[in-house]
């Protein structure tokens, strides 16, 4: 497991500049994972759109919700976090990409995976779920042999490092998790409520895997961008670190061994502290940032961090406020969309407005650099556009999950339909970064 | 010898993408020394890892380019001062849209 995370002794060393580019891996790597990601992006916001009824449902495992969550978990979420990963291992970690070539081919593999699983969803063929799963168990051991051969070349460790260190344990506990699933749905073999091991493994992933990874990038990117000074990420940094394996954990245990509110309502109060915490280490960096303009990114971010707060108060409300089970159902949605569409999909669109014209722009304008005028990141696309597909997303966010919770069906489709809009809008113009 | 200020002249036609700010009034030139027709460069980044550090290194040296008298240029990356956002010129700031 995950050891406690400690500051490099020493400053990182000066090197050789041909050294330090050498590191980046090749734009196609990242690049098709997040141009099929921001694509799932907008088929996640379509799909729940056309099954809006479902959300209204009394059941969880029913097609329309398992290709909306899927579409989003796997598609959307991890194609994407697993692209970013690939561009920033090297270049935050300081170290080059075990191998360009697996990570390619990892690509296909996950892909197949994903559009499989959907497909079996939506039309059934179980032969398809046994190959589907193979495929995605497959791509993400890929991805987890990749790293596990890059990371030991790493010499100074960052905060970031550590949380994304604990991300990629996290994400092969996830599938294991996933892959005990999926053979306890067939088998029955296990002694726990199958709709227990949902929610532990649900939880797993988006805490685990996704809030890990998220927080750890923030503490790079954001004090980076804002150009944040003076700030110390190991101060809050550390702490929170050791606070969500103690979170993560207690929640993944409790909920699979289908423990009732006298034990998860204060597992969920932690939740609500830790939240908080990290929520106030952001603040610090937005107050003591020297850029004065509140960019595209961060609104995503603020955006972002304030949902985490509200899931977990969320989440914590759900098992102290009384209510009957089909209430209890959507209220359950409800708290998954704040989690996921806010803390985890505003925080990821506001990191690729910066990610991806970052990296079209080092392979495209970074070689003309010193010898004419180039554009700036921001000029890659078109911010009005991007700021109206923030504002409609952010609108969904703030319609979707009460109509959700109150049962109302025109205000979960006027929800969904504002998030396909922001969705379609933000998918657009980083796919027309590529094309710039 | 090529006077410092034109070669500080000329390394402001190299910018962080990210910021819309050059090099010079970024504070990130720590120095610059001239031997016989070889310059070293000696500058920062505004964070270890910063993601942009390959094209403002070969934009260094592009930039630099303009001038016959200069035959080599070699660009040292130091960590050592760190960068602080205090370090950037008054124009940088002003750019920027700067939190005094």
């Amino acid at each position: 497991m995950v050891t406690t995370p400690t500051p490099p002794a020493t400053p990182p060393v000066a090197g050789p500049i041909g050294l330090a580019g050498a590191r980046s891996p090749a734009l196609d790597v990242p690049l098709r994972y997040m141009l099929a990601g921001v694509t799932f992006f907008v088929a996640a916001y379509a799909a729940a759109e056309l099954f809006a009824p479902a959300f209204l449902s009394s059941a969880f495992l029913i097609p329309a919700l398992l290709i909306v969550t899927h579409l989003a978990a796997l598609g959307w979420f991890t194609m994407v976090a697993m692209g970013a990963l690939f561009q920033l291992v090297p270049v935050v970690l300081e170290v080059p990409l075990f191998s360009e070539r697996l990570a390619k081919l990892q690509f296909y593999v996950y892909l197949a995976g994903v559009l499989g699983l959907i497909f079996e969803m939506g039309w059934g063929s179980p032969g398809l779920l046994a190959a589907s799963a193979g495929c995605l168990v497959v791509a993400v051991g890929l991805f987890l042999y990749n790293m596990s051969r890059t990371l030991p070349a790493v010499r100074h460790w960052p905060i970031t490092g550590w949380y994304i260190q604990a991300a990629l344990v996290y994400l092969g506990l996830l599938v294991l998790a996933g892959f005990t699933l999926a053979l306890n749905l067939q088998f029955r073999f296990l002694p726990v409520g199958q709709l227990a091991f949902i929610r532990a493994h649900a939880h797993l992933g988006a805490l685990g895997w996704l809030s890990m990874l998220l927080m750890g990038v923030s503490y790079k990117l954001t004090p980076m961008f804002a150009l944040t000074h003076p700030f110390d990420e190991w101060r809050l940094g550390r702490p929170i670190f050791v606070l969500m394996q103690l979170l993560i954990v207690a929640l993944f245990v409790s909920l699979l061994a289908g423990a009732g509110a006298a034990i998860l309502a204060p597992i969920g109060l932690f939740a609500v502290a830790v939240a908080g915490l990290f929520a106030c280490d952001y603040a610090t960096m937005v107050r003591r940032r020297r850029r004065r303009p509140i960019d595209l990114t961060m609104k995503h971010n603020m955006v972002s961090v304030g949902s985490l707060v509200a899931a977990a108060l969320l989440g914590t409300a759900l098992l102290l406020v009384p209510a009957g089970p089909e209430t209890h159902n959507r209220l359950i949605l409800a708290y998954a969309y704040v989690g996921l569409g806010g803390w985890v999909g505003f925080a990821i669109v506001g990191q690729l407005y910066k990610i991806l014209p970052f990296l079209v722009w080092t392979q495209r304008f970074g070689p003309k650099m010193g010898r004419e005028r180039v554009p700036l990141l921001r000029d890659m696309y078109p911010l009005r556009l991007a700021e109206l597909g923030f504002w409609l997303l952010f609108a969904a966010l703030l319609l979707t999950p009460p109509s959700i919770a109150f049962g109302w069906l025109i205000g979960i489709r006027a929800g969904f339909g504002l998030g396909l809009a922001g969705a379609a809008i933000a998918s657009f113009n980083l796919w027309r970064v590529v094309f710039r | 010898m090529i006077p410092e200020t034109l070669i500080r002249e000329a390394l402001k036609n190299v910018y962080d993408p990210e910021l819309g700010v050059n090099i010079v009034d970024l504070g990130l030139v720590y120095d610059i020394r001239q031997d016989d027709g070889r310059v070293q460069i000696e500058m920062t980044l505004t964070t270890p890892g910063c993601p942009l550090h390959e094209s403002m290194f070969e934009g260094t040296k592009a930039a630099l380019s303009m001038f016959k008298e200069i035959e080599d240029v070699d660009v040292r990356l130091v960590w050592e001062p760190p960068w602080t956002p205090d370090m950037m010129t008054k124009e940088g700031r002003e750019q920027l849209g700067f939190y005094e």
